[in-house]
């Protein structure tokens, strides 16, 4: 009686979501939905692990090529996307203490991230559409192989996660820059210069210092929705390709595909991915850990300014290093991939390595503290980019890079261990932080299942990684199934620490439905009751 | 609403940089340079809305 009580009721009381106020409603539909889509992600993942340790009947090559297509989609737009821009649309008016400029354009920002990552996940799921997330040219249109409804599929649904995109970007940058109601005229203008890092750059020139206005962690969000904003651009651009080869297809006009050259649009693609790669995942990653520091210390970060201006550097870093995608290319000029490719890609290591100091000094400072969720798992986000980021400088090196460019290498020691250890445990980490905040309260149902979480994840993470990378250094290619067990050793092991995430993630989630409750979380979904802008009831404010 | 459109247009941009540069470094640099700065551009004119 006791269980089914707590699971439709929740934990003492659960989540009471009649008292909830519209923002904290709206944060919450975009975490739930983010952690259900990282769930669907992980899934896909575990069903691929299982490929790779032995054939499978019921997944055949195609669909294990459509899995591995709509996998990173799910897991990037999704998740990271929706528990990211959840997160942030509820952080900056809580900082700046403003209304959101919109709460209806935020209400559709969920709606069509989410709505458009089922879609897109349905070009796979049905009609096998497969030409992996990078897209190369001209596979995506090579209709011979695809059929053009899984293409159009693919292209609508990532067009509405565009769309939601840039209203979301649109949201953060009209709320840091309005003026509500009743308000004294905001200076709209020296808002938005603080918020991208003009001031900052131009102090830097200065003799007379002019004070910030914006808020480190705002600034951080600010700096990192630019760079959503222009891979949408990118991202949008190469949907309207696809489209215009698809349709030319289905009204019988010849499209020649050497219109486009492969190199020049592996170029622009990739340089929009890495403003996802190291605009989202670094900036918004080193802006998370600040807030968390702060906010888990309840002190000043150390060395503000300097994170400051890194954050800056780093953005612009991040729209110069696509080149180390293309270090295997004969075709790539040979400048862009020693300056883009090894020499700026370089300089990530100065960047993040000065976030991390930062994040543990002011943490350090601020000794004796309690090992919380948030604080366990904020370390472990930390160490995953310390193992994943020195592992990418490695590979982005012309030397190495013809060892283990396109191996598990790339996709394990790197990508996994950046986005499960270092992406996925820093988003664990605020949301364990928030949960108080976003609910009024509702209390953790068990501890002990969100210490298993912690280890499980971070012990499978980067053992997956770990042995995905050892597999690549002895020759394993990515995008590939190898049917006669040359690697089963490694894969098993992949397997066994991959079962360990998806466990870490079943565990969180029964956690997470108890302390909840399914009336709690369902009612999320549901209109609010109270009628107010403010982020949380005026009582807990107060 | 600039906003919007300045997005638009530089979405049209980059479908026609796709067509034309080729092999061309220098126009592949000012077409990232074009679209940092217009996306930058396009942000500013949200402060500029009544």
């Amino acid at each position: 009686m006791s269980f089914v009580n707590t699971l439709l009721n929740g934990h003492e009381g659960g989540l009471k979501h009649e008292g909830l106020t519209p923002m904290q409603k709206i944060a919450l539909r975009f975490v739930v939905l983010g952690v259900l889509y990282y769930g669907l992600a992980a899934l896909e993942g575990m069903m691929m692990r299982v490929v790779e340790i032995t054939p499978v009947a019921a997944i055949d090559d195609s669909h294990f090529f459509s899995i591995m297509t709509v996998h990173p989609m799910v897991g990037i737009f999704g998740s990271t996307y929706m528990i990211v821009f959840g997160a942030f649309l509820f952080l900056v008016p809580y900082f700046m203490k403003k209304p959101i400029f919109s709460l209806k354009m935020a209400n559709a920002s969920w709606m069509l991230i989410g709505g458009g990552t089922f879609i897109m996940w349905l070009a796979g799921f049905l009609f096998s559409y497969a030409p992996l997330y990078t897209l190369y040219w001209p596979l995506p249109v090579d209709l011979a192989q695809f059929k053009i409804v899984g293409g159009l599929f693919y292209v609508v649904g990532v067009a509405l996660i565009m769309v939601g995109t840039f209203l979301y970007s649109y949201n953060v940058f009209k709320t840091i820059m309005y003026t509500p109601e009743g308000w004294d005229k905001q200076p709209s203008m020296e808002l938005f210069k603080d918020a991208i890092g003009f001031t900052g750059l131009i102090n830097f020139f200065k003799r007379r210092k002019t004070e910030h206005i914006v808020d480190l962690p705002v600034a951080a969000i600010s700096r990192g929705t630019i760079d959503v904003g222009l891979n949408a651009v990118v991202i949008t651009a190469a949907g309207v390709l696809l489209l215009i080869y698809m349709f030319g297809t289905m009204f019988g006009v010849t499209m020649e595909k050497t219109w486009v050259d492969a190199l020049l649009y592996k170029n622009i693609f990739w340089w929009g991915l890495d403003l996802i790669a190291d605009g989202l995942v670094l900036i918004f990653v080193a802006g998370t850990w600040y807030i968390l520091a702060m906010m888990i210390t309840g002190k000043d970060l150390f060395m503000k300014h300097v994170a400051r201006a890194a954050l800056f550097v780093e953005m612009v870093v991040s729209w110069t290093v696509w080149s180390h995608h293309l270090m295997s290319d004969q075709g790539q000029s040979n400048v862009l991939k020693v300056l883009s490719g090894e020499m700026v890609t370089a300089l990530e290591l100065v960047t993040q390595g000065l976030a991390v100091y930062i994040t543990l000094v002011t943490l350090a400072k601020a000794r004796p503290l309690k090992m919380t969720n948030e604080l366990k798992f904020l370390l472990g986000g930390l160490l995953g980019f310390m193992l994943a980021v020195p592992a990418g400088i490695i590979q982005a090196d012309l030397g190495m890079n013809r060892v283990l460019h396109n191996t598990q290498w790339i996709i394990g020691s790197h990508v996994h261990v950046a986005i499960l250890v270092g992406l996925t445990m820093t988003l664990y980490a605020a949301v364990y932080l928030l949960l108080p905040i976003l609910t009024n309260g509702a209390k953790l149902w068990s501890q002990k299942l969100a210490t298993a979480h912690f280890w499980l994840h971070l012990t499978g993470g980067i053992g997956m990684g770990s042995f995905m990378g050892m597999a690549g250094i002895d020759g394993m290619l990515r995008r590939s199934i190898y049917v006669d067990g040359e690697y089963s050793t490694y894969m098993m092991l992949a397997g066994i620490c991959g079962a360990m995430l998806l466990l870490a993630f079943a565990l969180f989630l029964f956690n997470i439905v108890m302390t909840f409750g399914v009336k709690g979380l369902i009612g999320i979904y549901s209109p609010a009751k109270t009628d107010t802008s403010d982020c949380v009831p005026a009582l807990q404010e107060a | 609403m600039q906003y919007f459109i300045i997005i638009f247009v530089l979405v049209l941009a980059g479908v026609g940089a796709l067509f034309y540069i080729e092999d061309n470094d220098l126009l592949l640099t000012i077409t990232f340079v074009v679209v940092i700065v217009g996306f930058i551009f396009g942000v500013s004119r949200i402060a500029k809305e009544k």
